[in-house]
């Protein structure tokens, strides 16, 4: 494995991405602690996302409402826009590629890329160009920080280390230095449970990780990230393979007038026909589809139904249809619904579709496929969803299916 | 200067997905760098001129928009908290 005598990777982290964003569309925020919450006038559930003024008196990310403002009294919350994060991501992303090659997205407010010979003598200087360039084009208010290093894990370990608006620069020639001010929980990947497990083995310190072997941390870990991991923090140009597609979901709180089994039945319909244009979109099929309902005081209950290899809407909303049917049996008529979610699964390329000997299903799904195909068009063509198959009623909060979560930063077409 | 008008169209990709949103009424389509291109007269043309040069496809509409690249392509998750 390759060791790196210079800085390959940067990793670049926006600065309370939500929070600044908000700051830089609405000058009545600037300067003024922010927090960004899932809904208008929310008040029983967490600040996602808060601005740098919010985080000097004590609040966090994910933080409860009530608590928050404890700390903070004058913490002005904003409901969430996540069509307006993900324009700001794609401009972001536009400004940063015209200067350096982007690598991988890792989330809406991080990416990484690989420094080019000519950048690797004064990397700070290609920091301060990043920079530069976001400030002019896209707006002051719009911060980074930044990190280099020899591989992807030191680099985003060093950005962090150097936030806010870092430009912190890792060189194989000074490690482990910078290593040794950390903790343990600095390291991205180890969590509450991972350490205290470290700590049962004698290992609490970075010192003490870093002379671990790398075998060892392998049966540490109990899977090969931790080998991976050792390799990382020692300077090697290691880093995980990326992990494939492995299913489609979306999930929903429901308001608490529309916790009825009708309203909640009504609002997963719309999720599973939302999933199912993605993964069409994408060109796969799923063989497996999953609804799950949380309720208030009867706990979690799910139901999962086989699907022969589809993407069309007509065979997963009759596929929904059924779970509905055996869960209704289960469910008290009066049961309030908190959360619904669906998730398809069981993926397998659209271009090959393995046809089941029980089930002469072909030419009934080319036709299906055919009418979905023809919805989908015309839905694109009038930049809305005109058609549907049975029902379109959306929950109220809006952006229903456009979540925006670590590997998936939605299209503007996710939120029709 | 701004990465609009560094860009040219043809330095994009044939496969680069291009969103255009119109800023009259918010209609969003989305269009391949092949299918601009084969419109003709974008050859040389760097983005900020293409998207002068594009209306709004909503109905009754043909306002101005604005053109932004998608990214998707590059998403990759974090695998066992790694980077």
């Amino acid at each position: 494995m390759r060791r790196p005598a210079e800085i390959e990777r940067l990793y670049l982290d926006f600065d309370g991405f939500f929070a600044s964003v908000e700051q830089q569309v609405h000058p009545h925020l600037r300067g003024k602690p922010v927090g960004v919450v899932p809904f208008k006038d929310a008040t029983h559930t967490c600040v996602i996302a808060c601005s740098r003024e919010a985080k000097l008196r004590g609040v966090k990310n994910v933080m409860n409402i009530e608590e928050a403002r404890e700390l903070c009294p004058g913490i002005i919350l904003v409901p969430q826009s996540p069509d307006l994060y993900r324009r700001a991501h794609n401009s972001l992303l536009s400004e940063i590629s015209a200067v350096i090659p982007i690598d991988a997205v890792k989330s809406i407010d991080e990416l990484t890329c690989r420094v080019s010979p000519s950048d690797r003598g004064d990397p700070r200087a290609l920091g301060l160009r990043l920079k530069r360039r976001i400030a002019d084009n896209i707006g002051p208010f719009i911060t980074c920080s930044i990190g280099f290093a020899a591989n992807r894990q030191l680099a985003k370990m060093a950005c962090k280390a150097g936030k806010p608006d870092g430009n912190m620069v890792w060189h194989p020639n000074d490690m482990p230095g910078p290593l040794l001010k950390l903790t343990l929980r600095d390291i991205p990947g180890i969590g509450e449970r991972l350490e205290q497990r470290l700590a049962r083995f004698g290992i609490s310190t970075m010192a003490a990780l870093l002379a671990t072997q790398p075998k060892h941390m392998r049966k540490l870990w109990g899977n090969v990230t931790g080998e991976r991991l050792w390799y990382a923090l020692q300077g090697y140009d290691v880093q995980t393979p990326p992990s494939g597609r492995g299913m489609y979901g979306h999930g929903r709180v429901l308001p608490p007038d529309h916790r009825t089994l009708e309203h909640a039945k009504a609002a997963s319909r719309l999720l599973i026909v939302k999933a199912a244009r993605r993964m069409r979109r994408d060109g796969w099929n799923a063989g497996r589809v999953w609804l799950w309902l949380e309720s208030m005081g009867e706990g979690s209950r799910s139901s999962g139904a086989w699907l022969p290899a589809v993407h069309d809407d007509q065979a997963v909303l009759s596929a929904l249809e059924n779970m509905w049917t055996r869960l209704h049996k289960k469910l008290p008529r009066r049961a309030r619904i908190l959360r619904v979610g669906v998730t398809l699964l069981e993926l397998t390329p659209a271009t090959e579709r393995q046809l089941d000997i029980f089930l002469n299903d072909d030419l009934h799904r080319q036709k299906a496929e055919k009418a979905t195909n023809a919805i989908d068009a015309l839905n694109r063509k009038h930049g809305r969803t005109l058609v549907s198959i049975g029902p379109w009623t959306p929950p109220p909060g809006g952006y229903a299916g456009g979540k925006i979560s670590y590997t998936r930063i939605p299209r503007a077409e996710d939120f029709w | 200067m701004n990465w609009k008008t560094d860009l040219k169209l043809s330095d994009l990709e044939p496969s680069t997905a291009i969103e255009i949103t119109c800023k009259r009424c918010g209609f969003t389509r989305y269009e391949l760098q092949a299918h601009i291109m084969d419109r003709g007269g974008f050859r040389h043309a760097y983005l900020d001129q293409v998207e002068s040069a594009l209306r709004c496809e909503g109905r009754f509409c043909s306002g101005r928009v604005r053109i932004s690249l998608i990214h998707d392509d590059k998403n990759e998750g974090f695998v066992g908290g790694m980077a």
